[in-house]
């Protein structure tokens, strides 16, 4: 099946046509005011807002929990580490029954000691407290395992260099009736079972982002708008940069996950807030929070996976 | 309704029958002497009687109840001579006056004090400006503007900084009532709001109402700004050429066919686009910009008692970027175009001395698109994608007044309109090695809706010192199988303390079926019209006013003071984040597409209060005013900042505006404005935190929970311009050297935070954007005889 957006090259076309609408109008502002905008630095009393808890947890059904909590930090303050909370309680919850506090590992992360049997549908909560703030609590429910079939893999072409090589990889997604989200990544791993993220291009869906523009190509997030509840066809490059000799090392796991509608908005938002555009979208806005009394995301996700050797 | 329609037909009928006889009355028309233009709100008064009238909008008055034998009449209008007629009448005389301008001659005439016409009831809460004075103003990029004046007025706050969309009181830019020739506009800007959509040459009069509104007026809650055309000039041939930096002008009128018809072409065109051409001439790829409009009236006189006019406005800007490779084998087309067309085909009929009647039939085509094309030949790939926004109206719609003596002016009527909405549509069409893969259209659907009102209002003079203007407006809106209606009553009161003061009240009750969503408050294009409909109510509103006037020094001088209060309901906004088209990703696309704008906003309140101040000098060689607005402006959303109240996006306390003109001699004039207004509520980061992922915190995100929590600077701003004027053989010629911004101010445009530094000393500091530095021009007008 062919997306409505895809091509022979349909990586560019993909994001020339949807960037295009915002390029007309940005286009708009210097072509036709032939005036010269300035920036200036400017000093103004800023009100000051006191530092909230953030509270931040994202966690495989399948995976140790790890919440991690800092402080927010005023405008007025300068610096760009964000201060840990190191003398929180932490306490976790499963359909409101306890299931203990969480240890304090550094850096601001508390962890679980046992991994999560994988329950789908069940609510986890987490209440956060810490001297001088109020409770920040937050609750979400553990979304079902997506459902994939027929994956196949093929390495598909090499660079003249020879040091990049891409593997085009297919699946079905088969989408439940009621509304979905999803996240898809790849990772490469090897042998010793380090994993990092690769580059991954991914077909046929429409309505696909990342958050951040610093990494567009390793995480990509979407929902069923255009497919629900019928069976898609997903193709995908990963592009890896391994020397020939060394791709027997390595192998390829991709993961998709079916999210809470909560972490989707977050990652929407944080998406919109990076690519704000002055004169033209709403400035500043502001970003989806599931945290009550505090800020950042509690996002329980449910992934499947696939993993393949390079060299097959 | 029925019964709202017994109550008006009742109240019309018993006005009627309770004044309605009278002896000898003298009728006719007021019109300039030179270019026979009908002149309304002209004065008219019979010395012997003691009693009064003025011209309606067509220029016709009706002094009733005057005794026959020899009478004294004066007939006057600010900017013209008064004329005093000394007729002797024995039954019901029907008189053709003429008026002679005072631009030729500045020498000062007194005024009488019956033609005080700011004490009288119908200019409360109303402001005009005379096209001589809008052009006398310091002009942007060689461009007179007339919305740019009118914010220069009390109670009338600009848009962002250089836009020509404008609020009034508190209200929202879609809240403003823009009416030529009597048919709604949408769209009043050119050039992303730099320039209004109003060819100067071809006005005849302006004037804006900010509260009190009189029962004839409905469908926007803040303003109504009411803009009439020229008809033309019925004694000779002329026309008027000017030439600017970016764009020229061309105005034609004169008679035809025994001067019973008329005509009036005004068209103003950019030339960016016609240099751009001539530049990339030869090249595959292009940018071009241009704007134009096209006013357009004709009207013809059948008898002295009826009357026929065609006017036609067309507007449109376009924006084209074109791409493509040296064979043509890959191309991209983008382009934006905004516009409208509006019409209105009118017919005056004088149905006795004492009644006039006017049917207009009105139609508007209000279309802003968006295309993108990226075509590749050789992979036979064909993408497709187009955003548009439209509205059409057709009307109809029935005026009458009625004047059965002199203390009674009555207006009644009724409009009906159809609208059709289509508020964004979207559709994508693919095609890819030759196979259609797409072709998909969202929110196709249109949304149909009959808009309709009746209204009855009476101008009373209950006694010499006393007049109020009372009437009922009722309204209705039909769509999507939902009636709203709405009864809204409407009263105005004026008190003459003693021939120089008086004060006055009014109180007024609005609905408004339509509403503007706009993502950036910038006068975007892409703001977007969209009907009431089951889940979206109507906004309404109710506004009292109070205030005094003066006249000083032989009518010389003016001043007003007005105090406010207005409270707005289901005023609606985006949703927090929600936008409609500007997006960078699919999801985006998607989201945009697929959504209905239902979906997209919520509704709240809003409540503005202020008082405002005008000393306005209108006549001799200095004139000009000064006008100062002390005003407050709140929304209240719910799930926006805590479902708190907070300052609208315009709230700005303080809005000084000093107007200078004076006529050095006969062939230079020179003109200055200052402006000054408190800083606009923004919207700024308090604080930031981290975003995370299960590998730790990677970026800083912007905690933005709370919608305008800071103020920027101030804005203040100084135009100059100067105008040297010649008489010619032919017509008169004359150059205009403006200067926009003279002293360079940089105003505040937006601001924003941001990181100055880096690593741990980086610290967050407020960046402020600037639009607009000094910015002269000059500009070329010849106006032949």
């Amino acid at each position: 099946m062919k997306s409505i957006l895809s091509s022979k090259n349909s990586y560019p076309f993909r994001h020339r046509i949807a960037g295009s609408v915002k390029n007309v109008l940005l286009l708009c502002v210097p072509a036709l005011l032939v005036l010269s905008a300035c920036e200036t630095v400017i000093e103004i009393d800023l009100p000051v807002e006191k530092p909230k808890l953030v509270v931040n947890s994202i966690f495989n059904a399948d995976s140790l929990l790890t919440v991690n909590v800092t402080k927010s930090r005023p405008s007025s303050e300068s610096g760009h580490d964000f201060e840990t909370v190191e003398n929180a309680i932490v306490e976790v919850f499963k359909d409101r029954q306890s299931l203990g506090i969480l240890s304090y590992h550094g850096k601001g992360n508390y962890k679980t000691l046992n991994k999560f049997p994988n329950e789908p549908s069940a609510e986890y909560a987490i209440t956060v407290k810490a001297p001088g703030f109020n409770t920040a609590e937050t609750r979400e429910s553990m979304p079902l395992k997506p459902v994939i079939s027929a994956v196949q893999v093929e390495a598909d072409r090499q660079n003249s260099l020879k040091t990049s090589k891409e593997f085009k990889t297919r699946f079905i997604l088969h989408d439940p009736a009621e509304s979905n989200f999803y996240f898809l990544r790849a990772w490469l791993v090897n042998k010793k079972g380090d994993r990092s993220p690769v580059n991954v291009s991914l077909r046929n869906i429409l309505g696909q982002f990342s958050p951040l523009r610093s990494e567009p190509l390793k995480i990509y997030v979407f929902d069923d708008k255009s497919f629900n509840a019928k069976d898609l066809n997903i193709e995908l490059d990963i592009q890896t940069y391994i020397a020939s000799s060394d791709l027997s090392q390595y192998s390829i796991s991709i993961e998709i996950a079916s999210i809470p509608k909560s972490y989707f908005d977050y990652l929407y938002s944080v998406k919109k807030q990076f690519e704000d555009i002055p004169l033209l979208e709403p400035k500043n806005l502001p970003l989806s929070n599931n945290i009550q009394n505090g800020l950042g995301v509690f996002a329980p996700y449910n992934a499947v996976g696939s993993s393949f050797d390079l060299i097959q | 309704m029925i019964r709202i329609i017994y109550l008006l037909l009742f109240f019309i009928l018993y006005i009627s029958t309770s004044f309605g006889q009278q002896a000898v009355s003298i009728s006719g028309y007021i019109s300039d002497f030179h270019s026979g233009e009908r002149l309304a709100g002209a004065s008219v008064y019979s010395l012997n009687n003691k009693s009064g009238s003025s011209s309606n909008a067509y220029g016709y008055f009706r002094l009733a109840a005057v005794k026959a034998g020899t009478q004294q009449v004066v007939i006057s209008m600010l900017g013209y001579r008064p004329d005093t007629l000394s007729l002797t009448i024995h039954k019901d005389t029907f008189i053709e006056v003429k008026l002679i301008s005072k631009t030729a001659s500045l020498a000062e005439v007194a005024i009488t004090d019956f033609s005080k016409r700011n004490l009288h009831v119908s200019q409360m809460n109303k402001v005009g400006l005379s096209p001589a004075e809008i052009k006398s103003l310091p002009r942007f990029a060689g461009e007179v503007d007339v919305v740019k004046a009118l914010q220069l007025l009390p109670g009338v706050k600009a848009g962002r900084e250089g836009s020509s969309d404008f609020q009034v009181r508190g209200g929202g830019p879609d809240q403003n009532l823009i009416l030529l020739d009597g048919v709604p506009i949408y769209n009043s800007s050119h050039t992303l709001g730099l320039f209004s959509v109003f060819n100067a040459d071809a006005i005849k009069t302006v004037e804006l109402s900010k509260g009190g509104f009189p029962s004839r007026y409905g469908g926007r809650l803040s303003s109504v700004l009411d803009i009439q055309l020229k008809d033309g000039n019925n004694d000779h041939f002329r026309f008027d050429v000017s030439a600017g930096l970016i764009s020229s002008k061309l105005l034609l009128e004169g008679p035809l066919k025994n001067k019973n018809t008329t005509f009036m072409i005004g068209a103003r065109r950019t030339y960016l686009d016609l240099i751009n051409s001539i530049r990339q001439a030869g090249s595959g790829s292009s940018n071009n910009y241009n704007f134009y409009d096209l006013n357009a009236k004709i009207s013809h006189r059948f008898s002295e008692k009826d009357r026929l006019y065609f006017s036609i406005y067309s507007g449109n800007d376009r924006l084209a970027l074109k791409y493509a490779n040296n064979n043509d084998l890959d191309k991209r087309n983008n382009s934006i175009a905004w516009g409208s067309v509006t019409s209105a085909l009118r017919y005056n009929h004088l149905f006795n001395d004492a009644l006039f009647g006017n049917l207009t039939l009105t139609y508007t085509n209000y279309q802003f698109k968006i295309d993108n094309q990226t075509l590749d030949k050789d992979d036979k790939t064909d993408y497709t994608l187009s955003y548009s926004s439209k509205i059409k109206d057709a009307g109809v719609k029935m005026d009458f007044d009625y004047i059965p003596s002199n203390n009674h002016f009555i207006r009644f009527g009724s409009n009906a309109v159809m609208h059709d909405f289509q508020p964004n549509v979207t559709s994508i069409k693919s095609m890819d090695d030759g196979d259609t893969l797409a072709d998909t259209a969202y929110n196709r659907n249109v949304v149909k809706a009959f808009e309709y009102y009746l209204y009855a209002e009476d101008e009373i003079r209950i006694s010499r010192k006393l007049q109020a203007n009372v009437g009922l407006h009722f309204s209705g809106f039909h769509v999507q199988q939902k009636n709203y209606t709405s009864l809204q009553p409407r009263f105005s009161l004026n008190w003459m303390l003693t021939n120089n003061n008086a004060i006055r009240a009014s109180y007024a009750r609005m609905s408004q079926y339509i509403h503007l969503l706009s993502a950036t408050d910038s006068g975007s294009p892409a703001d977007i019209w969209v009907p009431s409909t089951n889940s979206i109510e109507p906004q309404n509103s109710w506004q009292s006013t109070i205030g005094f006037a003066r006249v000083l020094e032989n009518s010389r001088f003016e001043f007003n003071v007005d105090a406010f209060y207005k409270e707005m309901n289901h005023v609606i906004e985006y949703k927090q984040g929600a936008t409609f088209l500007a997006t960078d990703s699919e999801q985006g696309l998607i989201d945009e597409a697929s959504q209905s704008f239902e979906t997209k906003v919520i509704a709240g309140k809003g409540t503005a209060y202020g008082a405002e101040f005008l000393l306005r000098k209108k006549e001799g060689k200095s004139f000009g005013w000064v006008a100062y607005t002390l005003a407050w402006s709140n929304r209240n959303f719910e799930g926006i900042n805590n479902n708190e109240v907070y300052p609208y996006s315009y709230d700005s306390r303080h809005n000084l505006s000093v107007v200078m003109n004076h006529h050095l001699s006969k062939r230079i004039r020179v003109s200055g404005t200052w402006v000054y207004s408190s800083g606009l509520p923004a919207t700024v980061q308090l604080s930031s935190y981290g975003y995370y992922d299960e590998n730790g915190i990677k970026e800083s995100l912007e905690n933005v929970n709370v919608r305008n929590n800071v103020r920027m600077k101030s804005y203040h701003r100084l135009d100059l311009g100067i105008s040297f004027v010649k008489q010619k053989k032919r017509g008169e010629r004359s150059w205009n050297i403006s200067v926009y911004n003279a002293y360079n101010r940089k105003n505040p445009y937006f601001i924003e935070s941001g990181q100055q530094g880096a690593g741990a000393n980086g610290k967050t500091k407020m960046y402020q954007y600037s639009l607009l530095p000094v910015i002269p021009s000059f500009s070329y007008s010849y106006s032949f005889r």
